[in-house]
């Protein structure tokens, strides 16, 4: 849980750093290095007093190297210079002060948080805190990301949702369950409660998917938004009081030829795209894997409960089981993929071209559409940022033989889908000989040379 | 510029836009050698009835380029040369005492003409910078409280170096979005080089040059161009075109509204240049740079690293999808 809404807030920061510097979602190192760090045996043993000045400058540290190795990459360790020519940046560039602020607070809380919960016992209590400080934590981040240049992705109302279906669900568990025993509510057989329990959870997760959205958000949050001006009012001040970069160059003189910079040269140990791909794979294999954990945990405790019901119900004998959750959830899981595959399977029907239903201009657009599929499974996918004459360049360059008949059906189909033209019938029997000429055409080299 | 091949050419009204605009710009490249998409973007401009902003540095044919495009036009042609002393009445006519009729008489500024040279346009005070604004906008002045129309067609033709800093007033950004356009001619090949060399050795053709589009004509052609179709798609494309300006973290001020309207005029207007009788993702492509790039302000550190807004603009139209299926 602890990940989840970590790799939320990371994700949502990484947009502000440029393509060519290292990911701030970086920064989420400081989770794992605190709470492995806490988990040692020895610093277990330590003096209250003792841990508390070893975390806290452990993790001064760990958050000064964070901010050099993320924000000033290009300078070298050995310099002494570089935490004055941090400040001096951050005091000329509005941006990178923002970066180091949120690497600040970002990786100071996830040093926090991997430290606290070093010291604790996972557990249903535990599961509940974290579900609730996540939710906060998240709605925050929301707010702050729409408060700065960060887009707020689709996915935050179903995370929204995520968080809300989960803490309602074992809230409502819970209560019930307090509830019977504390003899509040009538004993009533325990498929009603439960069907309701879900049906409920359901209905509030749907509305939360309905409702929660941006500027739902940002109405809530409009108190915070006060803060956070005046906050950011206080930090304007602060940076006003850091020393000011040197003079700037001066322009050559009249007359004078302007030096042009020499090119750079590119250092792989500087290029920081691999790095951010793989911080993506790394985030979204952990939100896989704390789904599945979150939802096994969830079964696990379901049925632990459904078990303790049917062991206090009177008069109720059970069947000698068993009881193997693992089967369960794999002939769960199981049934869930069979679905999955059925319902994909449902979605490409849908999306295959039938036979032309609208007329001959539906039907210029869909040997279009085949001569698209034809040749994305030839390697030559169309990029969402090409026009259909840009495409046809590259089809035409890539396979020379069919350019004559690729470029009639491309212009038969900018004409009906741009200029909304009616085809006469010699002209569809044309892009239909065409479109027979190509998928009579067998695979050969150049195709192979055209994936390649 | 002529990415998109033109497959079959749209009769009536298009047809016509494409003959005059092959005539006049077959006229214009009898002085301007090669060129033709500068020329064409000039066109465009002149079509939408905006105006042209044409930066480079001095001597690749600015100022050549649009007293050619002028003399092609049966029009009334003015030029002013903007200096740091030229006053806004120098500009938009004053009223003056006339001692025999013993009267306030207007006496109309360089401004009331149908095309007008505005020759290095920074040089000029803000002041005098911004007399234009009603002028190329609303297509009027005002005198001493006094509203005067202008001719139409209007077109303001702008060239300004973008080298010499010295002495000079950057246009703010007011003025910048009244341009419909901003070209850059660049440096000629080597051709071409040598062909103006020849061209030029006897005579000056912008001598002989004879106009070859009336300004009825013209507003008749600027009547059609605003009949181009432009479906839904397209229009939702260029709508996202100038909306991820505003989201682009290397820009700190986005295209206006108004640069949306200047990007779906042009892209009609080029459209029917083209031959064709609507608009398709190319035109809007093609015209991207040139009508928004100008429009922007980068961030400082996009300023600071040296990347310019043509190449921000280049970014955005490579990551919005283009209406295809």
């Amino acid at each position: 849980m602890e990940v989840c809404w970590l790799a939320a807030i990371f994700l949502a920061l990484d947009s502000l750093a440029p393509a060519d510097q290292p990911p701030l979602a970086l920064a989420a190192w400081l989770y794992p290095a605190a709470y492995f760090l806490f988990r040692w045996d020895r610093l277990r043993t330590w003096p209250f007093r003792r841990e508390l000045a070893a975390g806290l400058a452990g993790g001064s540290l760990a958050l000064v190297l964070t901010v050099k190795v993320l924000l000033l990459a290009d300078l070298s360790f050995l310099d002494p210079a570089w935490p004055l020519e941090g400040l001096a940046r951050a005091s000329v560039s509005k941006l990178i002060l923002k970066r180091l602020l949120f690497i600040l607070i970002g990786g100071g809380f996830a040093w926090a948080r991997g430290w606290i919960l070093a010291g604790r016992r996972v557990n249903l209590k535990g599961l509940l805190t974290g579900f609730q400080v996540g939710l906060v934590v998240l709605l925050v981040t929301m707010f702050l990301a729409s408060q700065g240049p960060v887009s707020i992705p689709a996915a935050w109302a179903l995370i929204m949702a995520f968080f809300a279906l989960g803490l309602t669900g074992l809230w409502l568990a819970r209560s019930l369950e307090m509830a019977r025993v504390e003899g509040l509510i009538a004993p009533r057989p325990w498929s009603v409660i439960v069907t309701a329990t879900v049906g409920l959870v359901l209905l509030l997760g749907f509305l939360v998917f309905a409702l929660v959205d941006r500027d739902l958000l940002n109405l809530l949050l409009q108190p915070l938004a006060w803060l956070w001006r005046l906050f950011i009012r206080l930090i304007d001040f602060l940076v006003s009081l850091l020393p000011k970069p040197g003079q700037l160059e001066r322009l050559p003189e009249m007359g004078q030829a302007i030096p042009r910079a020499a090119p750079e040269e590119h250092n792989p140990l500087l290029d920081f795209r691999w790095v951010r791909i793989v911080a993506h794979i790394f985030f979204t294999v952990s939100w896989v894997c704390l789904v599945a954990g979150v939802l096994f945990r969830g079964l696990t405790d379901l049925l632990r409960w459904l078990r303790r019901r049917w062991d206090q119900t009177p008069g109720l004998a059970l069947e000698a089981s068993d009881y193997r959750l693992r089967d369960d959830l794999r002939a769960l899981l199981g049934w869930l993929k069979g679905l999955l595959v059925r319902l994909w399977r449902r979605v490409l029907k849908w999306r295959r071209p039938g036979p032309a239903a609208g007329g001959e201009a539906s039907s210029v657009r869909d040997v279009y559409r085949r001569l698209l599929d034809w040749a994305a499974a030839r390697g030559l996918t169309r990029t969402g940022q090409e026009t259909p004459y840009e495409y046809l360049e590259r089809l035409s360059l890539a396979l020379p033989e069919g350019a004559e008949d690729f470029g009639l059906i491309t212009e038969s189909y900018v004409r009906v889908r741009y200029g909304l033209h009616r085809p006469d019938p010699a002209t569809m029997n044309l892009v239909r000989e065409s479109w027979r000429r190509i998928k009579a055409r067998p695979r050969n080299r150049s195709d192979k040379r055209a994936r390649g | 510029m002529d990415a998109a091949p033109n497959f079959e050419r749209d009769g009536g009204q298009t047809a016509a836009i494409h003959q005059a605009a092959e005539k006049l710009i077959q006229n214009v490249e009898q002085v301007i050698v090669g060129k033709r998409e500068v020329i064409t973007l000039v066109l465009v401009a002149l079509l939408c009835e905006g105006h042209a902003l044409m930066e480079d540095v001095p001597g690749v044919g600015k100022t050549l380029l649009a007293k050619a495009v002028a003399r092609s036009l049966d029009c009334e042609f003015k030029r002013i040369q903007f200096t740091p002393d030229l006053l806004p009445s120098d500009v938009t006519g004053l009223n003056y005492f006339n001692q025999k009729t013993g009267q306030f008489e207007f006496l109309p500024g360089p401004i009331m003409a149908s095309v007008v040279l505005a020759d290095e346009i920074n040089r000029a005070t803000p002041r005098t910078q911004a007399c234009l604004l009603e002028a190329m906008q609303e297509r009027q002045v005002t005198v001493d409280s006094e509203t005067k129309l202008l001719p139409r067609p209007f077109l303001v033709l702008a060239t300004q170096n973008p080298i010499e800093l010295e002495g000079t007033f950057p246009l703010p950004e007011a003025q910048l979005d009244r341009f419909l356009l901003k070209v850059r001619q660049g440096y000629p090949s080597a051709e071409e080089e040598e062909a103006i060399v020849l061209r030029f050795e006897q005579t000056n053709p912008l001598d002989e040059l004879r106009s070859v589009l009336g300004g009825p004509e013209l507003r008749e052609l600027q009547a059609d161009c605003r009949r181009v179709k432009v479906e839904a798609s397209i229009l939702e494309y260029i709508v996202s075109l100038c909306r991820a300006t505003r989201e682009h973290p290397a820009v700190r001020l986005g295209a206006s509204p108004r640069a949306t309207q200047g990007l779906y005029q042009a892209a009609q207007a080029l459209a029917a240049v083209r031959g064709r009788g609507f608009v398709i993702p190319d035109d809007v492509k093609t015209l991207a740079g040139p009508v928004l790039a100008h429009r922007l302000i980068v961030s400082t550190e996009a300023r600071l690293r040296g990347r310019a807004k043509e190449a921000a603009v280049e970014e955005i139209v490579a990551q919005v999808r283009v209406p295809v299926e």
